[in-house]
């Protein structure tokens, strides 16, 4: 992995964690920095339900212009602020073309 | 089956093994137009991807209005006491920009139903203030049960 790679990486997933306390009613009291990289967004992690899940399928949509429509795609990529990261980072500039 | 109509596809949102009656009432439609589609709130996400797949190509989803399927409620006063309604419809009309039509339906004879489709909102989130405005959605939602409630003299 290149520098830049990973440093693009940790923007990302600032700015996720950033844009998910600030728009997730049941993470208002929460400090973005202490969201690890690798907790799980749903159920036992961070706690988030459905509903927050429909949020951050058009936070992507209108934040990055990315569109998940792959249910099995869909269980891998919501997991954790990690991969969601990730997902970003590897389609945001095919999506752009 | 009124909404075939509308010539958009239609998704519900709901447990298959709910409510047997309305499954075989779906199933009748079906010959019809397009047949309405399930989405199991029970799946991953609760069905996020589905539902707002549906809702970017224009089409309809339903949300039952008075199931929480053990998600969060929010409490309103409703005919003098408190009562714990869901608020997914509204929430997930304000995460995806998209309206909602209210629609509210009384039996008044054996076979006769008045169905109510005069309210419509776009729910839109104001800023920081997140519980407050789906909670003033959501009295906004049950002020209108109310009034419906009042027409028709239940």
């Amino acid at each position: 992995m290149t520098a830049s790679k990973e440093e693009e990486l940790v923007a990302i997933r600032r700015e996720l964690k950033e844009l998910l306390v600030s728009m997730l009613a049941g993470l208002e009291e929460i400090d973005p920095a202490d969201i690890k990289d690798d907790e799980m967004l749903f159920e036992e992690g961070l706690g988030l339900d459905s509903l927050d899940a429909v949020e951050i399928v058009a936070l992507l949509q209108r934040h990055f212009g990315l569109h998940v429509k792959d249910m099995k795609e869909g269980r891998e990529i919501f997991k954790s602020i990690d991969t969601l990261s990730r997902y970003i980072y590897d389609n945001r500039s095919k999506e752009n073309k | 089956m009124h909404l075939g109509h509308l010539r958009k596809d239609v998704s519900k949102v709901m447990r298959p093994e709910d409510n047997p009656a309305v499954r075989e009432c779906l199933r009748l439609g079906s010959h019809e137009a397009k047949p309405v589609k399930m989405i199991d709130p029970q799946q991953h996400l609760g069905g996020a991807l589905e539902i707002v797949q549906a809702l970017n190509e224009g089409n309809i989803v339903c949300m039952m209005g008075d199931r929480s399927y053990g998600f969060d409620t929010l409490e309103v006063p409703f005919l003098g006491k408190p009562a714990y309604f869901p608020y997914g419809a509204l929430a997930v009309a304000a995460a995806t920009e998209s309206p909602v039509v209210v629609l509210l339906t009384h039996k008044v004879l054996e076979r006769e139903y008045i169905a109510d489709v005069s309210n419509m909102w776009r729910p839109i989130y104001e800023d920081g203030q997140k519980k407050r405005t789906t909670k003033r959605l959501a009295k906004q939602l049950y002020r209108a049960l109310r009034i419906i409630r009042g027409r028709t003299s239940l």
